[in-house]
């Protein structure tokens, strides 16, 4: 398989997510769940990923740890070069900052900001950027999901389909090295889903690295490489289109 | 169209789960109601027991206490000449009867106790309706003059003197040395006309003075049917001046119009008139208007918590509705997380009401239990709870039944729509910030106002701390003009000071007869239109060193001030510096408004420093006093104190002994000034204790419920947190970021308390004194430092523990 990774493997030059022998064991208080097992995964810059696999099989748990949300229980993993297991949560905060844009299946606007400030949002955790800069970026990302004539609006002044253009504005309005979708079509309806499908891989086509997770099949046959879970364990990873 | 079942098994399951799965909500919520609405129960119930609750006695409300202004107190005794004039003409009410009490020395066996007697006219008795559980209550025979001396006795006395004794009747006891023979015991709960605990008829020379002097009663009545206390005040003052009049105690050319407009008498209950005065009436205007800030924080707190909660649901409300509930239906399961908070914590709140209100009965029984009226007896009553259920159903309905309705009468899709997973919805946040403002708003005007008689309840009570000089034993004497004549009584009066001034027990002694507070006019001011002044004036007869009141200038009174010799008289140093404020008072002369028939123009001879002792209140120390030699203005109620430096009890007995051996009768009560002045102020203390304690508490409920209201908006926003965390926000940007926005919440609420309570604290400082300020600065200062600490906690701990979870565990929490 493509990709596949031993536990001790260091950084290769141009992959952004390595993930080495990566398990993930939830603990109760008389059950343990291995949400993941053994995975082992290299994504390259410029790649799109899509990571498929019926409900339960490990995909959002898999998406939160590359996206430093969550910690693995054993293995290695690898982020633009960071072994996120050293990291402390500052350097962690800093690393989803700068290399990552997230877009969640539910949104996840800050209902009280508006759409400009809920874009500008990551752009205010940046310590040397200055206003005038977060300003450019965060009109141009509202250009390419085109939404710059919304910018006062609050989220619930918009449709489903509109408040998941602005939260992929906000992913990628910092130039982050990787783009985090969970299920982003999940609450939409078809004619919703397709636009952002259809923005996604315009997005790529310009250079954004994109990992998506989706059940839906036909989302991710449309992605450039094709990774299936089941029981927690990586069954498929098939390149659908050459990235080269 | 039927409505279905309005409130299921399942439902209730799910209220017991809601309930269940925020406790720590659930527990301060219940807290919140239960320790506020406790406390606001125990204020009210203290107050109204002690302010407006009917006597227990027959058609009490319309029993009356019968008042002047003339005293300290409001409910000031009458000249005992004056009431019987005023007694003939008054048409609003019946049963008039006046008495006069006084602590007397009850000797049984070998046994000698002191207990509160009251002197009456036997028809008290009918008028309190209550007959003698044995033998007999007094008779109109009993009062004749020289009828057999007789005492009805009290059940606590006849328990605890006379063992019970069922063979009491008709026993002989000694009261204030002369035998009396015991004709009735008295019911358990009769205690009228407040504590007394024996009775006694009155004499002659109360019931039926034939010379206007100094001897003062009590006057008691029942108003007419048709009558109201209002009514019955304004035909008792009308006839109260009438009298005055007609018999001057005061010059009319210094005056005596003015003077006597500014006197009154007035129909007052009896425990108002027993609470009285100017410190009781700010003692009980402070208890009020604390049960009133209690009650307000406590409706507020609750409120703002359960509207909280039920905010929090609104989603949950509208997606039931969209589901297809009955309006009843989703109305009921709306409040019945909330009904059970405010029937649980009401419940709670009584039995702590109960609980404390037990304590403080217990309290004062053991403390001040001959101090405490027969109706004192703190309870929750009835009419308590009734407003507790309906305070209980109202709060429901604001903060349940109305958001409820609106939801599900309004537009439950868009309450749906609004918002995303990773914050509350617009309007709930928005909601949820509005409410912590509000409540901080109104919270902090309470604590304003709070603040501004907190620091006056504190300063008081320093006050109380400040007693008159130690080591003086006092009593009170009163030398019957039928038995002594002027001369006999000075040298009476003279005789007891010298044997005093050369018993080795004592270091001095003084005697003092008040003559109340008068108008007193320099002599070069009058027929000038200047303003007269007013000051205590008091007949002296011995060292004024001993009372505190030092001399400053001239000379002390001595042997050469005789009746024949030029009047002359010693002023404070406070009046002398407000009458000659550049010059020396000394060979100045002064005209007092007092009996024509004795010089009233007089040369002061010297100056002493202020002194708090004779004839005052601590909380109106006015220091303006006018000291006459008693040889030239006699005076036969009177005050004797000598000052001892050994032990108290062989003060008591030599000082009993002397006065015993001068011939005066009856014996006398001795007692310390100290103790007698710590006694006077124990009540209030406690009193002002505990609204101290109550005020302390209110703002504990105050912290409680911003705390509960700040953290719970915190909890709110985890996925908001989360969302933030994901976006790469540091821990301590969130926790800067939460904390400034709460500040920012509290400090605009406090800003707009602070508008709204400006010019009442401006109007309380201008006024204020720097003893008053320097009380309630540090007081404004701490308790906005403890608001803005507990805002601080509120926000930073739940912060925290969100931040301790990983980004994932926020931004799927629920």
């Amino acid at each position: 398989m493509e990709g596949a990774a031993s536990a001790d493997a260091k950084p290769e030059p141009g992959k952004i997510i390595e993930l080495g022998s990566l398990s993930k064991v939830y603990s109760g208080e008389n059950l343990e769940t291995h949400a993941l097992h053994k995975i082992n995964l290299k994504i390259k810059e410029g790649e799109y990923v899509s990571i498929a696999g019926q409900s339960g099989c490990g995909k959002s748990t898999l998406l939160s740890i590359i996206g430093l949300l969550d910690v693995c229980s054993s293995g290695s993993y690898y982020l633009a070069g960071h072994n996120a297991s050293s990291l402390n949560k500052s350097e962690r905060a800093r690393l989803r900052n700068e290399e990552i844009g997230f877009v969640f299946q539910s949104f996840n606007l800050i209902s009280d900001l508006t759409v400009y400030e809920n874009v500008e949002l990551p752009l205010t955790y940046r310590n040397n950027l200055k206003k005038s800069e977060a300003d450019c970026m965060v009109r141009a990302s509202l250009e390419v999901v085109g939404l710059s004539n919304r910018l006062d609006h609050f989220p619930s002044q918009l449709s489903g389909g509109q408040q998941q253009r602005v939260a992929v504005a906000r992913a990628i309005a910092g130039s982050p090295s990787i783009i985090l979708a969970d299920e982003p079509c999940g609450n939409l309806d078809s004619k919703n889903a397709e636009s952002i499908m259809t923005l996604m891989e315009s997005l790529n086509e310009n250079g954004t690295t994109i990992c998506m997770v989706t059940h839906d099949p036909e989302s991710a046959k449309r992605a450039k490489r094709y990774v299936e879970l089941f029981d927690g364990q990586i069954v498929t990873d098939d390149v659908l289109r050459d990235t080269t | 169209m039927s409505t279905g079942k309005v409130f299921t098994l399942s439902d209730f399951r799910y209220t017991l789960r809601l309930l269940a799965n925020r406790p720590a909500s659930t527990i301060l919520s219940i807290l919140v109601l239960a320790c506020g609405l406790g406390l606001s129960i125990f204020t009210v119930t203290t107050a109204t027991t002690f302010a407006y609750k009917d006597i227990p006695l027959p058609d009490g409300d319309s029993i009356v206490r019968l008042c002047t202004g003339e005293s300290s107190s409001a409910c000031g005794p009458f000249r005992a000449y004056e009431f019987s004039q005023i007694g003939l003409d008054v048409t609003s009410l019946d049963s008039i009867v006046v008495s006069s009490g006084s602590m007397a020395n009850i000797e049984s066996n070998s046994l000698q106790v002191d207990l509160i007697t009251t002197a009456t006219e036997w028809e008290m008795f009918s008028l309190a309706g209550v007959n003698a559980y044995m033998g007999r209550e007094l008779r109109e025979y009993d009062q004749d003059t020289e009828a057999e001396p007789v005492i009805v006795i009290g059940y606590d006395s006849w328990q605890s003197i006379f063992n019970n004794d069922p063979n009491i009747l008709d026993q002989r006891i000694r009261v204030n040395g002369s035998f009396r023979r015991i004709v009735g015991v008295m019911p358990e709960e009769y205690k009228f006309p407040a504590n007394s605990q024996a009775w006694i008829p009155l004499g002659t020379a109360k019931s039926n003075p034939l010379v206007n002097d100094e001897t003062f009663v009590t006057g008691y009545a029942r108003l007419r049917d048709g009558y109201t206390r209002k009514k019955a005040s304004a035909e008792l003052d009308s006839l109260y001046k009438r009298i005055r009049l007609q018999n001057p105690l005061e010059p009319e050319e210094y005056g005596l119009q003015n003077f006597v407009q500014t006197m009154s008498a007035n129909i007052s209950t009896l425990p108002m008139a027993l609470i009285g005065g100017r410190l009781g009436i700010m003692a009980l205007a402070a208890l009020n208007l604390l049960s009133a800030l209690v009650f307000l924080l406590v409706s507020i707190n609750v409120g703002t918590l359960l509207l909280a909660r039920i905010n929090e649901r609104i989603k949950d409300i509208a997606i039931r509705a969209a589901l297809g509930g009955s309006e009843i239906r989703l109305l009921i399961q709306t409040m019945s997380e909330n009904l059970f908070i405010a029937m649980t914590g009401g419940l709670l709140a009584i039995l702590f009401a109960g609980f404390f209100l037990d304590l403080l009965n217990l309290f004062l029984l053991s403390t001040v239990a001959e101090e405490i009226p027969f109706w004192a007896d703190f309870r929750v009553d009835a009419s308590t709870l009734i407003a507790i259920l309906i305070f209980l159903v109202l709060t429901v309905v604001v903060t349940c039944i109305i958001p409820g309705w609106k939801v599900v009468n309004g537009d439950f899709n868009s309450i749906l729509r609004d918002g995303t997973r990773g914050a509350v919805g617009i309007k709930a946040g928005r909601a949820s910030k509005n409410i912590i403002t509000l409540a901080v708003s109104l919270i902090t005007l309470l604590l304003y106002v709070g603040v501004l008689s907190g620091s006056f309840a504190l300063m008081y009570k320093s006050a109380f701390s400040v007693m008159g000089p130690p080591n003086l034993v006092k009593t009170e004497i009163s030398l019957d003009a039928n038995r002594y004549t002027n001369n006999e009584a000075s040298q009476k009066l003279g005789s007891v000071g010298q044997q005093l001034d050369q018993t080795s027990t004592f270091g001095g002694s003084i005697i003092f007869g008040s003559k109340g507070r008068l108008i007193i006019n320099p002599a070069e001011t009058i027929g000038s239109g200047v303003s007269p002044y007013v000051a205590r004036v008091q007949s002296v007869l011995g060292d004024l060193e001993i009372v505190g009141a030092s001399l400053l200038e001239g000379r002390y009174f001595d042997t050469s001030e005789t009746s024949v010799s030029q009047s002359v008289a010693i002023v404070s140093q406070s009046l002398a510096k407000r009458i000659w404020p550049s010059v020396s008072p000394i060979g100045k002369e002064i005209v007092i408004s007092y009996d024509p028939t004795e010089s009233n123009r007089h040369r002061v001879i010297g100056m002493v420093s202020d002194t708090l002792i004779s004839g005052q209140t601590i909380l109106s120390p006015q220091s303006d006093a006018v000291y006459l030699p008693i040889s030239q203005s006699l005076h036969r109620n009177v005050s004797i104190y000598a000052k001892y430096a050994g032990s108290k009890n062989e003060a008591f007995s030599t000082f009993r002994e002397v006065i015993h051996s001068s011939g005066i009768q009856p014996p006398i009560e001795v007692s310390d000034y100290k103790d007698d002045q710590e006694a006077s102020v124990v009540v209030m203390n406690s009193g002002i204790t505990l609204i101290i304690f109550c005020g302390l508490f209110a703002f504990f409920v105050a912290l409680m419920g911003i705390y509960g209201l700040s953290m719970n908006s915190v909890v709110m926003r985890t996925q908001e947190i989360g969302t933030k965390r994901a976006l790469g926000a540091t821990e301590g940007r969130i926790s800067r970021e939460f904390i400034l926005s709460g500040f920012k919440q509290v400090g605009f609420g406090v800003l707009i308390a602070s508008t709204i309570s400006l010019p009442l604290s401006l109007l309380v400082f201008s006024s204020a004194s720097a003893e008053y300020l320097a009380v309630a600065i540090p007081m404004i200062t701490g308790v906005f430092s403890i608001l803005f600490g507990c805002l601080l906690v509120s926000i930073y701990y739940p912060v925290r523990r969100i931040l301790q979870q990983e980004p994932i565990e926020a931004l799927r929490h629920q």
